[in-house]
């Protein structure tokens, strides 16, 4: 796998040449973040590389030298750090899921996906290498932006670095990535470089069971932890949506066989029963309701969608008919729903365009005739910076 | 004056557009809280347990909860079980006796602890005793942390990973141990429980180790034993 990937990066050399000539023939129309962005990663991924890939220096200092400051402040201010976090925490679960997948194709997807975002880091990594050699060039400019932002990616740093134990189930490739980097380079680059020997490769299938391997004496004390046999206390929100009617199957099968030989928990059924006889009675001779307080949902269409996944902030569901197949997310809390893109596994780079509908976000994924066999990535973002990823086969 | 109806109706809207709705709220709970007291007795005399003077406090953790996340869950059960919590008064009695509950469950609970508690002998205990008594409190200490460590694992497995919590809560917790049982419930196939309870116990011990290496861990725990 290192030679298609020292490829990608020596293809840089013709992309920054192809750049600079962009950057030399003058003004371009619009904002100058993004070609500014893309200069910095193509002479980043090469100033980090430059024992395995050769570059000419003076290209890339050059190039670098045309920068405009308009177009760094504007890249700079693009920068979208919390979107960073969460893609790192996306790849640290997904490389969970790639290491003990349902299935082998399932495997070699999610492992994509868990790269494609660990990639993302490297990209900024490379920018900010970049941005600090113009800054060592005394560009003040540079110097300003590359301190504030590397302050800031420290921190994010700081917040994933510690579940790079998860990230050993993409070691393949990681260490593909790793070993193209420079000494220093590779030692600050942790998404590719940390728990990336052959050693920690079946970490993640040792701690989830399936394989026998050693262990730290930190894992070791998590694996004692967590194999500990231990009984659950039903929590106030599990009963609660118990008594509404609203518990999964097995919530109630786990609250019917803890009642079993608990006690404690049958008085606690004992008591919510003459709880509720109270209320009934207290409630009986309430006239019925004359208005509908809450906004009711919208009617469904005809067609019935197939529900890919039912949280409490959201919904996926997918509507197939003979000239459509479109994915809606469907916001539930919209206090906690922030964004939703939907990728399909053939551009996994390009989201899709979406349109607010009835029923929520629209994403028309195409012809059923035209995505048959594909899959379809849907990531929702909360709020409060969490994404979840779901998988549509197509 | 405005109903119950016509005022939650108001809340509502008001909440919606951000609006502060607070004081319409206090004026609807007041309205509810005789039978409030109600519930609260009947939830008393199952436990055999609690005091008049408990009502007040129960009412104002209802009312919290009411306005902290009740509103918002109310909507998502009229949506789903129009029939049988479509009243708000309705849906705020049950919150109000799950607040009993919940404390008197909890008295039970800490009286049990307090049952099997040792203490105030330490003094007079001879050097021996004292050390090992100090060793056992000492790994009492450690369980407690594994305790609290182990729950927040799950809490966080609870929230990312709802499919691999639910058939390691089957499994585990319940001791289930047997994945045709656990798949019959969950109505996956067997290989698919045994992948969920894999990926929940990768997880779960990543969970911890990630959590304690944000807290700074001891650098000696990262070597291979």
């Amino acid at each position: 796998m290192v030679a298609p990937t020292r490829e990608r990066y020596s293809a840089r050399v013709e992309e920054l040449e192809s750049l600079k000539h962009e950057l030399e023939g003058g003004k371009r129309p619009g904002d100058p973040g993004p070609l500014v962005g893309r200069v910095l990663e193509a002479a980043g991924d090469l100033l980090r590389r430059s024992a395995a890939v050769q570059a000419d220096s003076a290209l890339v200092v050059g190039v670098l030298g045309l920068l405009p400051e308009a177009g760094l402040t504007s890249w700079s201010d693009g920068v979208q750090l919390p979107e960073l976090r969460s893609r790192l925490q996306r790849a640290a679960s997904q490389a969970v899921e790639a290491a003990l997948p349902d299935t082998p194709e399932d495997g070699e997807r999610l492992t994509g996906w868990a790269m494609q975002d660990l990639h993302s880091r490297d990209r900024l990594e490379s920018a900010l290498v970049a941005l600090e050699a113009l800054a060592a060039k005394g560009r003040g400019d540079a110097k300003v932006l590359a301190e504030r932002l590397r302050r800031a990616v420290e921190d994010v740093d700081a917040a994933c670095r510690p579940s790079a134990p998860a990230l050993s189930a993409l070691n393949r490739h990681r260490r593909s990535e790793a070993a193209l980097l420079d000494e220093g380079h590779r030692a600050r680059a942790w998404w590719f470089a940390e728990r990336s020997g052959i050693d920690d490769d079946a970490l993640v299938r040792v701690l989830g069971g399936e394989e026998k391997g050693r262990l730290s004496a930190a894992e070791k004390r998590a694996d004692g932890i967590v194999s500990k046999k231990r009984a659950r206390r039903i929590t106030w929100d599990e009963l609660f949506r118990f008594d509404l009617g609203l518990a999964t199957t097995a919530e109630a099968e786990v609250l019917r066989r803890q009642a079993a030989d608990d006690a404690e928990l049958k008085r606690v059924l004992a008591a919510m029963e003459e709880g509720e006889r109270a209320i009934e009675e207290l409630t009986k001779d309430d006239p019925p309701l004359r208005s509908a307080p809450v906004p009711q949902p919208v009617e469904p269409r005809s067609d019935a969608p197939e529900v890919i996944t039912d949280r409490p902030e959201f919904k996926v569901l997918v509507f197939r008919t003979k000239a459509h197949v479109q994915v809606v997310v469907q916001p539930r809390r919209p206090d906690r729903f922030a964004a939703a893109a939907v990728f399909r596994s053939d551009e996994p780079d390009r989201g899709l365009p979406s349109r607010s509908g009835e029923l929520g976000h629209e994403f028309d994924l195409g012809a059923p005739q035209a995505v048959a066999g594909l899959t379809a990535r849907v990531v929702v973002k909360l709020t409060d910076g969490k994404t979840h990823a779901v998988e549509v086969k197509l | 004056m405005l109903t119950d109806d016509e005022l939650f109706a108001e809340i509502s809207r008001r909440k919606a557009s951000g609006q502060d709705f607070r004081k319409q709220l206090g004026e609807l709970v007041f309205r509810w809280r005789d039978a409030a007291t109600t519930v609260i007795r009947r939830v008393q005399g199952a436990f055999m347990r609690g005091s008049p003077d408990d009502a007040d406090e129960i009412f104002q953790d209802a009312v919290a909860k009411f306005m902290a996340k009740g509103l918002d869950q109310f909507r998502g059960v009229s949506e789903q079980v129009p029939g049988k919590a479509a009243s708000p008064k309705t849906f705020f009695l049950r919150i109000v006796k799950h607040c009993a509950i919940d404390r008197y469950r909890r008295q039970r609970e800490e009286l049990d602890e307090g049952s099997t508690d040792e203490d105030g002998e330490e003094l007079e205990q001879p050097r021996h005793e004292a050390v090992k008594a100090m060793a056992e409190a000492r790994a009492r200490e450690e369980q407690g942390e594994a305790h609290e460590e182990y729950w927040a694992a799950w809490e966080r497995l609870k929230e990312e990973h709802p499919n691999e919590a639910a058939a390691w809560d089957l499994y585990h917790h319940q001791d289930l141990d047997d994945h045709t049982e656990v798949a019959r419930i969950l109505g996956i196939t067997v290989v698919n429980s045994y992948k969920r309870v894999s990926r929940a116990q990768a997880w779960l011990k990543l969970y911890v180790l990630e959590a304690r290496k944000l807290e700074g861990a001891p650098a000696h725990e990262d070597e291979e034993t």
